[in-house]
């Protein structure tokens, strides 16, 4: 997860050849070289000279064979966030680049660093409605960090160079590179190419990494003077390795902490400065104190609409301090008296020696009775409910509890998502995979995969619904391939359940085609070969469960639950954070 | 209105992504233009949009996002001066009418660009404000055709600039690329700060003996140092080199195959430009001195040298001649070889030159050298030419200087020795570099070479000795691994854990005030070492390692040395 570590990767040891060799043959050497080990992909006419070459370094390269392009870059995402390496696919032109595209927006939303090579025709066609042509670098210009179209073979050691240090460079992202057929042919003496220097071949993008001194000494006075501060955390400290700094950060200046959805696991839920969850899901606790807080000290995290609700009533005693390596971010959404442009881990580091530690018993004490209260009014009653059929709630915090909170939760996007970020104790860092800016459907299966390959020792567990499941499902054939021991649990209530949440709330119960007729899933999970359980009733649950932890083989567990269940807390979109509800009869009012 | 001026680099698809941050937010562009600028490889957009400030803040924000962007600023009409070019084809059938047009487009500054029988074309440079106003005048004749180009703008103070380029490097062409040496570049980080110790350039501390300036006076008084010389040099000085060569460096040659040079440095840069093409092989056995590989990567048009390392076995360094010669293919035409080496110290032996000589015989290659440190050999090692060995006196470019034999690197005096026919094309580019080497110093160098070799042997016997200071200094710590010194006045240790040698010394510079050359800087093979020039006094010597020995002990646990 460090990031100086992933950027300083040494090359592996990888004799230079004096020989000509292919421009495929130099592409797959070059991936080697910059440290890379998997990569997720799916063949086709425009990139099989690569495919041709990735056969003769088979012990290098760990090659995984999705069974549709989206898999192939959700599943880089997975690895990516996991490892703190750059995800890298690989695709054909024209229909496999397209069908990446969903995933690359989602690693654009998310800062995610992802390589994606996708094939092209050859340079003397393009522009010519060739087949399987597309203007892929016309169709990802704005969803990439950067992306480029190589077409003769000695620009691609300079390329991928630079393609690799944007991607995990400064705030993460995804970058494309298209590479024409016929620069995959050429051949060209890999000794006399040009490489890459960050420091003079790149003269425009320059990330900093160090804060400005005076900001962060105006940010500590702050700090120190603050007698209701609150710290957001975003995936910033997740991708900056800020693991250390953080803990250290809110024990030292004894500050409450409350985490984003990419923040989530960066602070142990049982720390005594942790917060909560924050946003329109988030926990009771961290959204009213943002409204009496008199100092927000925003750490890697972009003020998201989900986050801060009604802009204009949002935090409206506080001030802010907003620390971020991407300058676009700062006063974006919300004006920052100190910004501080810089890699949180080193500003947490900076900033570390400016504050003191100041008791704040009251603050404290208030996020205790918030957290009661939410305790009382939405908690109980989701982990041991009084009636019959399952809530996702319960099963979540089991699988915590299995897990002892250890585990690499993937979500999906929809009512289990927000469950699953609520109720997962996460005691690791950087436990928590989701899709977040964008809320991609389908993500969960094939992130998941990813997960798994890049930390195989752990725990990969989807969590996913039954609508997402199967916009990814046929990923199951991938997992059954590589025998991956990836767990998956099907949250089942026979609904696009986020949707008919919002429908049951604000469209008067319209329920507009929400409702799915599913397969039987596992039976579908059978005919891969894959091991699979239903449970319907709270009595089978624990065992059912136990079973799928224990195993070290591929599971899909599908839970069936409540249908019309809803997920409470709520901060109606476009209303201020403190009119959070926390039950329907709210909206009455 | 509010002008956005856009620095980027000069590359296919900018424009696409800065018009898509515009379409994002839905903003209309009023005018927009593209053009080059001062710099290479950078264009300069200017845009005009109506909003408000705030939103162009964040657009500007964004535009930064755009990994070519450079540099972006925003400004409002009173900070620039702004302009545009607008043609106005205007209808004029009746020939009454046409004079009172052109009074108006004279009113207005504007210039009839061109008539036919029924039609005026109208040019106007001026703000938009003038321009709509000349157009609405100009209206009742009837307009046919507008043509604008929209505006351009220059920012009256410089301030809003700031940082504009500084991460540009000039590129006038490939030779933005080559790197001026890392030994200059400390040497100069050195001059600033404060009580530093230079052990990085190579200057000898000895002064120029007596004699010799003496020479050099004379001739002046005689005015023999008024006019050009031969640009080969003055006969005697020809002769003299000749005598020395045959006696000390068993080179059969005649005065006829002796070129003096501005130095050593000007006899390689014009032997390189000489004798190779921009597509030819030059290979260089590395870790090397820095200003062969810029001068080769001159000569071939920024091409780089083929390198060829050495390895370090059992504190020596050792040429492979199995790899050297897997690295000469049929663009191959030349091997260069520093002997005594800079900066490995490296004296090469009689069979390594014998394989040099080998391979360049079965593969037609040229042999240059650069024997600037011949007198500088010790533990009983000999210095031998390869100019010696008959079989490739022909092939071979041999070069010389009085820098460092005579402490004379300030009189810039070197030579070549080579067969005529190939010194003839070397001739052609010295001749366009340099006409004649100063003739001065010609006579001042005639002086020390007939002098004989007593001079650079007191020189090296004071350099043995220094030499052992180095040895017994740095042998104080075992983070520093000190391979054979066997010529030159170069120390090359390694340094353990370093892995960015760049980085390393210029720590060193900042945190021991000590100036060393980071290894990296002479080619492969030369990451994680260092070189130290114990030309220096002793004081300065042993002050200098002590510095760089504490440096490394305080630092023993921290891997890279923060
Ligand atoms: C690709 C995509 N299409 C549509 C949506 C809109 N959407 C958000 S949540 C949701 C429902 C998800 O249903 P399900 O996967 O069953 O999960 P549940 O909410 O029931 O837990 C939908 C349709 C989306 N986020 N992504």
């Amino acid at each position: 997860m460090n990031k100086a570590k992933s950027e300083k990767r040494k090359a592996k040891k990888l004799e230079v050849r004096t020989k000509p060799i292919t421009g495929a043959d130099l592409v797959v050497r070059t991936l080697i070289r910059l440290g890379v080990d998997t990569v997720f992909g799916y063949p086709g006419g425009a990139i099989m000279p690569v495919y041709d070459s990735l056969l003769d370094y088979t012990d290098k390269i760990n090659h995984i064979l999705v069974r549709h392009e989206q898999g192939a870059g959700h599943a880089a995402e997975g690895y990516a966030r996991v490892s703190g390496k750059p995800g890298v696919c690989m695709v054909t032109s024209g229909p496999g680049a397209t069908n990446l595209v969903t995933a690359v927006a989602d690693a654009m939303m998310d800062s995610v660093p992802m390589v994606c090579l996708t094939g092209q025709v050859p340079a003397q066609v393009v522009g010519t409605d060739a087949f399987q042509e597309t203007d892929v670098i016309g169709v990802t210009a704005p969803i990439t960090k950067w992306n480029f179209q190589i077409t003769s073979a000695e620009e691609i050691p300079f390329v991928l160079e630079k393609a690799f240090y944007i991607a995990v460079s400064g705030r993460p992202g995804p970058v494309v590179i298209d590479i024409t057929k016929n620069a995959q042919f050429e051949e060209v003496e890999e000794d006399k190419l040009q490489h890459f220097d960050p420091k003079k071949d790149s003269p425009s993008y320059q990330p900093i990494y160090e804060p400005n001194k005076r900001q962060i000494k105006l940010a500590g006075e702050l700090i120190n003077n603050s007698e209701r501060p609150l710290a957001l955390i975003g995936h910033g400290v997740i991708i900056s390795g800020a693991q250390k700094e953080i803990l250290e950060f809110l024990e030292k200046a004894n500050i409450p902490g409350a985490c984003t959805l990419h923040g989530l696991s960066a602070v142990p839920v049982d720390h005594p400065c942790y917060a909560g969850f924050l946003g329109m899901h988030g926990n009771y606790a961290p959204n009213m104190m943002t409204q009496e807080a008199d100092l927000l000290i925003a750490l890697g995290m972009r003020f998201d609409d989900r986050v801060t609700g009604k802009l204009e009533k949002y935090a409206p005693n506080a001030k802010v301090i907003h620390i971020d390596i991407d300058p676009a971010e700062l006063n974006k959404n919300v004006k920052a008296e100190v910004p501080i442009v810089a890699d949180v881990r080193h500003a947490l580091q900076a900033l570390l020696k400016h504050i003191k530690r100041r008791e704040r018993k009251e603050w404290f004490e208030k996020m205790r009775k918030y957290w009661k209260i939410e305790e009382e009014k939405v908690i109980k009653s989701q982990i041991s409910p009084a009636q019959d059929s399952i809530k996702m709630a319960e099963v979540v915090r089991r699988i915590s509890e299995l897990t002892e909170g250890k585990a690499t939760i993937v979500a999906d996007v929809g009512q289990h998502q927000m469950i699953a970020a609520r109720y997962y104790q996460f005691k690791r860092f950087n436990s928590f995979i989701s899709s977040g800016g964008m809320g991609t459907m389908g993500f969960g299966i094939p992130a998941a995969i990813g997960a798994k390959v890049a930390r195989p020792k752990e725990e990969a567990i989807a969590i996913v619904g039954d609508g997402g499941a199967q916009m990814t499902i046929q990923e199951l054939g991938t997992i059954a391939q590589e025998r991956l021991p990836v767990k998956i649990v099907v949250l089942n209530n026979n609904f696009l359940g986020m949707v008919r949440q919002w429908q049951e709330l604000f469209f008067e119960r319209r329920y507009s085609f929400t409702y799915l007729l599913n397969p039987d899933f596992v039976k579908l999970a059978d005919s891969y070969g894959i091991k699979a359980k239903r449970v319907k009733e709270r009595k089978d649950l624990d065992k059912a469960l136990e079973e799928m932890v224990k195993t070290n083989e591929p599971y899909l567990l599908e839970v069936v639950v409540e249908k019309e269940d809803n997920v409470f807390p709520m901060v109606p979109s476009g209303w201020p954070l403190d009119k959070v509800l926390l039950s329907p009869e709210g909206l009455k009012s | 209105m509010i002008t956005i001026g856009i620095f980027a680099e000069d590359k296919p698809g900018v424009l696409y992504k800065i018009a898509d941050i515009f379409l994002k937010r839905k903003i209309n562009i009023e005018s927009l233009t593209v053009s080059k600028t001062e710099r290479k490889g950078i264009s300069r957009f200017t845009i005009t949009v109506n909003t408000d400030k705030e939103t162009v803040e964040k657009i500007s924000k964004q535009l930064y996002r755009i990994i070519e962007v450079v540099k972006v600023f925003e400004a409002e009409d009173k900070e620039l001066v702004y302009s545009e070019l607008a043609f106005l084809k205007i209808s004029a059938t009746n020939p009454l009418k046409r004079r009172e047009i052109e009074d108006l487009v004279e009113l207005y500054n504007g210039k009839v660009v061109f008539v036919d029988k029924d039609s005026i074309l109208v040019q106007k440079v001026g703000r938009e404000e003038e321009i709509d106003s000349m157009l609405n005048l100009l209206k009742p004749y009837g307009i046919k055709e507008v043509v604008r180009t929209g505006r351009i703008a220059v920012l009256k103070s410089e301030e809003k600039l700031k940082g504009k380029f500084e991460k540009i490097l000039p590129s006038p062409s490939y030779v933005a690329k080559l790197e001026l040496s890392a030994i200059k570049a400390l040497e100069h980080a050195g001059r600033n700060i404060k009580g530093s110790i230079s052990l990085a350039q190579g200057t000898p501390d000895f002064l120029t003996p007596n004699f010799i300036k003496d020479s050099a006076k004379k001739a002046m008084e005689k005015s023999l140092t008024d006019k050009y010389t031969s640009g080969y040099g003055i006969d005697e000085l020809r002769k003299a080199i000749a005598e020395k060569v045959r006696r000390d460096n068993k080179i059969k040659a005649d005065y006829k195959n002796v070129m003096v040079t501005h130095g050593a440095t000007e006899a390689l840069i014009a032997t390189f430009m000489g004798v190779f093409n921009p597509k030819d092989e030059v290979i260089v056995i590395t870790p090397d001195y820095a200003s062969h590989i810029t001068q080769i990567s001159l000569a071939r048009y920024g091409g780089r040298p083929v390198f060829v390392s050495m390895e370090e076995k059992e504190g020596e360094w050792v040429l492979n001649l199995e790899k050297l010669e897997s690295a000469v293919n049929h663009k191959t035409k030349g091997i260069l070889i520093c002997n005594p080496s800079n900066p490995t110290g490296k004296v090469f032996s009689r069979e390594e030159l014998k394989g040099i000589a080998d391979i360049a015989l079965r593969h037609n290659l040229f042999i240059i050298t650069d024997e600037i440190y011949e007198y500088f050999v010790f533990g009983g090692k000999e210095h031998i030419s390869i100019a010696s060995f008959e079989e490739v006196a022909d092939r071979t470019i041999s070069i010389f200087g009085v820098s460092k034999a005579y402490a004379m690197t300030g009189w810039r005096i070197g030579y070549i020795v080579a067969d005529e026919r190939v010194l003839k094309e070397v001739f052609k580019v010295h001749d366009a570099l340099v006409n004649c080497p100063a003739v001065v110093s010609q006579y001042a160098a005639l002086s020390a070479i007939k002098s004989g070799p007593e001079v650079p042997k007191k020189f090296a016997k004071e350099y043995e000795r220094r030499r052992k200071i180095v040895v017994e200094e740095l042998s104080k710590t075992d983070k520093i691994v000190l391979p054979k010194m066997e010529g030159a006045y170069y120390a090359f240790p390694k340094i353990k854990d370093v892995e960015d040698d760049y980085e390393f010394a210029f720590r060193v510079l900042e945190r021991a005030k000590v100036a060393v050359v980071p290894g990296s800087a002479f080619g492969k093979g030369g990451g994680g070492h260092v070189r130290i020039s114990y030309c220096k006094s002793e004081e300065e010597l042993r002050e200098g390692l002590r510095r760089l020995v504490e440096y490394v002990e305080n630092n023993r646990r921290m891997s890279n040395y923060k």
